[in-house]
């Protein structure tokens, strides 16, 4: 091993969006302005299962808009569940695109593993 | 063995690390990863980081025996040579060979061809590129983007009881270095038997992975001949004195056979802006050189030069076929 890099994830890719939403079983994103209980976002609106308002992934800036009421109007469980599925179906999708064969592997304390193979295995 | 390795925990956040890799050449290879998960936060040099490349040699030896690529294809009949591209195109859609990979170096002239027959046949044809992501009639799809995996996939989206579709890949050929991506178009090669969705991969050279060179059939997308390049000769040359008379006209023909139907408009247009008509000049060291230098393929009146311009031309197609199957061999036009 070379080096060890700590990534924070940041929504940019509305495809991995729609691919997070299929992995995890979500209704499809939807590009537009929501409402979120006093303010109003714009970008593409995941609805995260039993939360009240969608949050809202503005591609642009990376940033994401929700309203949750500090956990009453929806569990950040969920949340952290999709920006995990978003980073896994991002990082498959770059290495495709690379070439590289993709393997994905569950660890037993909820994370995943993704080993990439530079260059494939043909 | 060089890999990424990437954990990404319950809240999102992603460690990546690499293993095999010669010194910082780690950092070039994870950094397309590292770019597109998010922004980075934290970096350890591992003491592996420093180490000199002498020491990391076999690892790169180990990594070069990749499996080759086949050297064997199913290459179009010498009595199917004649026929133009889309007449064994055709044909070998209505047989229903349900993977197929054309050689060619003129995409755009075989997608036009192919849409052209698609729509005259009433077949569905949609097209992908890394670039452009997958188009259905011209108009993007939105879906799955320019995911190569997903592009294969989504052929059968377009299947009907009754009718064809077509999924043509351009360029596809560099993405089949990843077993799962060699995988889909096997299982849609197969598939397309039953739906009635055919694979187009369409591509400069013919690098078929083992696990796919019995499925697809190889169709050569042939270089323009002398009435083609006649053509485009008259289309460029709209004046009587910019276009040779016959006997030099046949020369000029002779001199670009072995051109792409660019590389041939290219050379007439270089030669109309610096002569003022189309003719052959100077003298001609290999293809791509003498269209920089804005003079067809021949030789000052050399009938030395003729006779191996000749010889180009029949080598071309058949000769170097041969080195195109392999991954190593690039096609040069040697004059």
């Amino acid at each position: 091993m070379s080096h060890i890099v700590e990534i924070k994830t940041e929504i940019r890719d509305p495809v991995a969006i729609r691919a997070a939403c299929q992995r995890l079983t979500l209704p499809e994103p939807v590009f537009g302005e929501v409402k979120l209980f006093t303010t109003s976002a714009t970008g593409w609106a995941v609805k995260l299962p039993e939360w009240k308002y969608p949050v809202v992934c503005d591609v642009n800036t990376a940033k994401i808009a929700y309203d949750n009421y500090e956990g009453r109007w929806g569990d950040p469980k969920h949340l952290d569940g999709f920006l995990q599925g978003y980073a896994v179906e991002k990082a498959k999708l770059e290495a495709r695109k690379k070439g590289h064969s993709v393997f994905e592997q569950p660890l037993t304390d909820g994370s995943i593993k993704l080993t990439i193979r530079v260059g494939g295995v043909a | 063995m060089k890999i990424i390795e990437i954990i990404i925990a319950p809240n999102g956040q992603s460690t990546v690390e690499t293993k095999g890799f010669i010194g910082s050449k780690c950092r070039d290879a994870s950094r397309f990863i590292e770019q597109a998960i998010g922004q980075q936060t934290n970096e350890i040099l591992k003491s592996e980081f420093h180490q000199a490349a002498t020491t990391q040699q076999q690892i790169q030896q180990g990594q070069s025996h990749k499996a080759c690529y086949c050297t064997s294809h199913k290459h179009l009949s010498q009595e199917n040579f004649h026929m133009s591209l889309i007449e064994r195109f055709s044909e070998y859609v209505r047989a229903c060979l349900t993977g197929l990979w054309i050689e060619s170096h003129e995409h755009q002239d075989a997608l036009m061809a192919i849409a052209l027959l698609c729509r005259q046949e009433h077949w569905r044809l949609a097209t992908w590129d890394i670039e452009q992501g997958l188009r259905v009639d011209g108009a993007k799809i939105e879906a799955n983007g320019n995911d190569p995996l997903a592009a294969i996939t989504s052929v059968n989206s377009l299947a009907t009881s009754d009718g064809t579709a077509i999924l043509v890949l351009q360029n596809f050929h560099r993405f089949l270095q990843s077993a799962e991506i060699v995988q889909a178009p096997s299982q849609q090669v197969i598939a397309g038997k039953q739906n009635g969705t055919i694979v187009v991969v369409l591509s400069p050279v013919v690098q078929l992975p083992v696990e796919l060179e019995k499925l697809f059939v190889v169709l050569e997308h042939e270089l323009p001949d002398r009435a083609q390049l006649s053509e485009i000769a008259r289309g460029i040359a709209t004046e009587a004195s910019e276009l040779p008379a016959r006997q030099e006209l046949a020369t000029v023909l002779d001199a670009a056979a072995g051109l792409t139907r660019l590389e041939a408009e290219n050379a007439f247009s270089l030669s109309l802006v610096r002569h003022g008509r189309i003719l052959v000049t100077g003298r001609c060291t290999g293809g791509r050189t003498s269209l920089a230098a804005g003079t067809l393929a021949g030789s000052r009146g050399s009938g030395v030069v003729k006779i191996s311009l000749t010889a180009t031309r029949i080598i071309m197609p058949r000769a170097l076929r041969g080195s195109l199957h392999s991954p190593h061999c690039s096609p040069h036009r040697s004059m």
